[in-house]
């Protein structure tokens, strides 16, 4: 068992062990003793997200819950093994069966995460509850089935809460967030939890009416939804659900009846929770539904941003294509005049007059290439970027956003490291972009090439002299020849199949129009290509 | 027969390209007629027989290739030196296929011209029996060459006749461009070929 693992199931028992114990404080404190069952939800997030082998930590847990409820050390071992094989049956469906997501991605894993997770466990600990009433003879009794159905709905709520939450910040965990983002999320938040108070805890005037005043809570959870994500929406009804069920548990709030004694008012827990579920339930698959349309979006847009760069780079090919065949036409005219006057003139067959016509033809054809060039210079000119000031932050998130699926597809680990700072430079963005694109692009076909073992390819950027900064694309490929350090940047050098030798050089009169430089190096494995940018 | 008596139809839409390919002709006492596109030129039928025909393979119209399918039809045997252009090797060996005489690429040497109008001219005029004979000697000859490739060279000879470029023909076989260029030098030093279309030549002769 290794010490990451060790450590993962004395975290989870720690956190089962809060959930129990800050349930059972609470349950102490309350009228009406059913509420929300966490416990179960901590245990099964755990189990999902790290597999059977937090399952020591759980039992343990349970264990120790029980003995601090006052059980038995046999009825405390009987309840950990019940939670124990509860916990992994639902697992094993939910993971193994449906083999759901857990980041809960999809609209599918949520609706089947909702159907399995709230059902199967709540059922599985009610038929424990009433077999171990069975076995202590107070089967029969009305009351108490009331108790356990109710019981059985609150773990429901507990998981449907919970488990959401913990996957949701499992999956975000490393989710940037801008300024504007995290201020929305805080007043939504507050803004929830003031509603909820307000709703739950009977300061609303008794005139009101009692059955639709819940209905309040909706705009917040789905305020996280559309706008914030998974999330923000489990933190919403995490807290908007606590609220509810802890001013009932105190006997306020609209799902309390007016004439309502200890025994009927437990019974309204029932819709209490049916409530909760409801909105737990939509607003998750409001959230979940709204996060997979935004993933759609992205791709689309990343898809799209491809097809721009493809096109870009086949323009490219395509105009050296074009210059290609325009400049033959004016050369070879030149060349068949120059060879017809040499042996003209070699035989004194040439007479003055003629020579002049012919240099004129020679000229006229000069210029016409001429004109090639300087029409293919217009164009190029008329590309020409509008320098603006750019994060290298910034360039090298789109750089990996574009270069991912190309990186995935030859299986290379793309890296960013855009350095301590802020490094900013001055530079046309797309022309930057396509420049460091082009070099991304040459460094996963060089690791793809050679097919090495290490697949990697980091861009770095660092300060330099001069008012410059410095960037490089390393890779872990072959390398480049220590006598073709010079001449990769010439134009029409390629060492690939069907590469016309453009990339790199156009790449060195962009960085050039710039000022800065372009050059190539080896790395200790593989080759590092340099480039300087004046810093903004 | 008499040089003078030769005659070259000059076939291209450009204007300088006919123009300095009249002269470079007229500089070794070759005379010429130009047309600026097939039609013209297939309306100037019947053609001298002591000629031979320099054509465009791309052209507005009526391709180079079009040309030489019309003229067989029409029962011309007249010669034909296909020019090309930038990435036309493909076409031009398929009109070598086709009974071209010659391909040239743009932009091309003089001489490297000169030769092959010398060539076709002489092929225009040489009698058929004398023609067959020669065949039936080139072929051993060719064959005797063929032997002298290794198998790599065999491969990397087929697909340079197809008009790959080298390129092309190191992905096919998985070799270095490198590797390809070396293979490609021995190949026509072995076959004795001086340029790539009298290599299309001799592999079109070898089946």
């Amino acid at each position: 068992m290794s010490l990451n693992t060790v450590l993962w199931n004395v975290g989870v028992a720690l956190a089962y062990v809060v959930a129990c114990e800050g349930v059972a404080a609470w349950l102490r404190l309350s009228h009406i003793p059913p509420i929300i069952w966490y416990a179960s939800g901590v245990g099964l997030a755990a189990l999902l997200l790290r597999g059977l082998s937090v399952l020591p930590g759980i039992m343990v847990a349970a264990f120790i819950c029980a003995l601090l409820g006052k059980a038995s050390p046999e009825l405390a071992l009987l309840s950990m093994a019940a939670i124990g094989l509860q916990l992994t049956f639902a697992w094993w469906l939910l993971a193994r069966v449906f083999k759901i997501d857990v980041v809960l991605s999809h609209v599918r894993d949520v609706v089947v995460f909702i159907a399995v997770g709230c059902t199967v466990v709540p059922l599985l600990n009610t038929a424990v509850m009433l077999l171990r009433d069975y076995l202590h003879g107070v089967a029969n009794d009305p009351g108490e089935l009331v108790r356990s159905q109710v019981t059985a709905m609150g773990e429901a709520v507990g998981i449907l809460l919970i488990a959401p939450f913990i996957l949701a910040i499992a999956a975000a965990w490393r989710q940037r967030r801008s300024w504007s983002m995290h201020v929305e999320s805080l007043v939504l938040q507050v803004a929830n939890a003031a509603v909820a108070l307000v709703v739950f805890g009977g300061m609303m005037a008794s005139s009101m009416s009692a059955e639709s005043l819940p209905y309040a809570i909706f705009p917040f959870t789905y305020w996280a939804a559309f706008r914030l994500g998974m999330r923000d929406t489990a933190l919403a009804l995490l807290v908007a659900a606590t609220i509810a069920v802890g001013c009932h548990s105190l006997g306020v709030g609209p799902f309390v009846m007016a004439h309502s004694t200890p025994a009927n008012a437990f019974a309204h827990y029932a819709s209490l929770y049916l409530f909760l579920i409801v909105l737990s339930s939509t607003s998750l698959l409001a959230a979940v539904t709204q996060h997979q349309r935004e993933v759609a979006e992205q791709r689309a847009r990343e898809h799209l941003d491809q097809l721009a760069h493809v096109a870009r780079v086949a323009s490219m090919g395509e105009m050296a294509s074009a210059i290609a065949h325009e400049v033959n036409q004016p050369l070879t005219a030149i060349a068949n005049y120059a060879s017809a006057s040499l042996r003209l003139m070699q035989d004194n067959r040439m007479s003055p007059a003629e020579a002049t016509a012919v240099m004129k033809q020679l000229a006229d054809e000069a210029e016409r290439a001429g004109e090639v060039v300087r029409k293919m210079r217009g164009f190029v000119r008329g590309e020409e970027g509008h320098p603006v000031h750019i994060a290298v932050v910034d360039l090298f998130a789109d750089v990996l956003r574009l270069s991912g699926p190309e990186a995935r597809a030859h299986d290379v680990t793309l890296e960013a490291d855009a350095g301590t700072g802020s490094l900013a430079v001055t530079a046309d963005v797309i022309q930057l972009q396509q420049v460091l694109l082009n070099l991304v692009r040459n460094a996963i076909e060089a690791i793809a090439s050679a097919h090495t073992v290490v697949r990697q390819v980091t861009l770095t950027a660092m300060p330099a002299d001069n008012g410059m900064v410095e960037m490089r694309v390393t890779d872990s490929g072959p390398g480049i020849p220590a006598d073709d350090l010079d001449r990769v940047f010439t134009p029409f050098h390629t060492t690939k199949p069907d590469g016309v030798g453009i990339g790199l050089a156009l790449s060195r009169s962009i960085v050039e129009a710039y000022g800065g430089r372009v050059w190539a190096s080896a790395a200790p494995t593989g080759a590092v290509v340099h480039l300087t940018i004046p810093a903004a | 027969m008499p040089a003078s008596e030769a005659l070259v139809y000059v076939i291209d839409d450009e204007a300088p390209i006919r123009d300095s390919l009249a002269m470079l002709l007229r500089s070794v006492g070759l005379a010429s007629m130009l047309f600026p596109d097939a039609p013209s030129f297939l309306a100037a039928a019947p053609w001298r027989d002591h000629a031979c025909v320099i054509a465009d393979v791309r052209m507005p119209g009526m391709s180079g290739l079009e040309l030489q399918d019309e003229m067989r039809k029409r029962g011309s045997a007249l010669p034909i030196i296909i020019v090309t252009g930038h990435g036309d090797i493909g076409m031009a060996v398929r009109a070598m296929k086709n009974g071209a005489a010659d391909f040239i690429e743009k932009p091309f040497n003089g001489q490297v011209l000169l030769d092959a109008v010398h060539r076709a001219l002489a092929h225009a005029a040489a009698p058929p029996a004398s023609a067959a004979m020669a065949t039936e000697g080139d072929r051993e000859d060719l064959e005797r060459r063929i032997a002298s490739l290794s198998p790599r060279e065999r491969e990397v000879m087929t697909l340079v006749a197809e008009g790959l470029p080298n390129k092309s023909v190191a992905t096919r076989l998985d070799l270095s461009t490198r590797t390809v260029e070396v293979h490609r030098a021995k190949v026509m030093e072995k076959m004795g070929a001086r340029s790539l279309a009298e290599l299309v030549r001799m592999n079109i002769a070898a089946g």
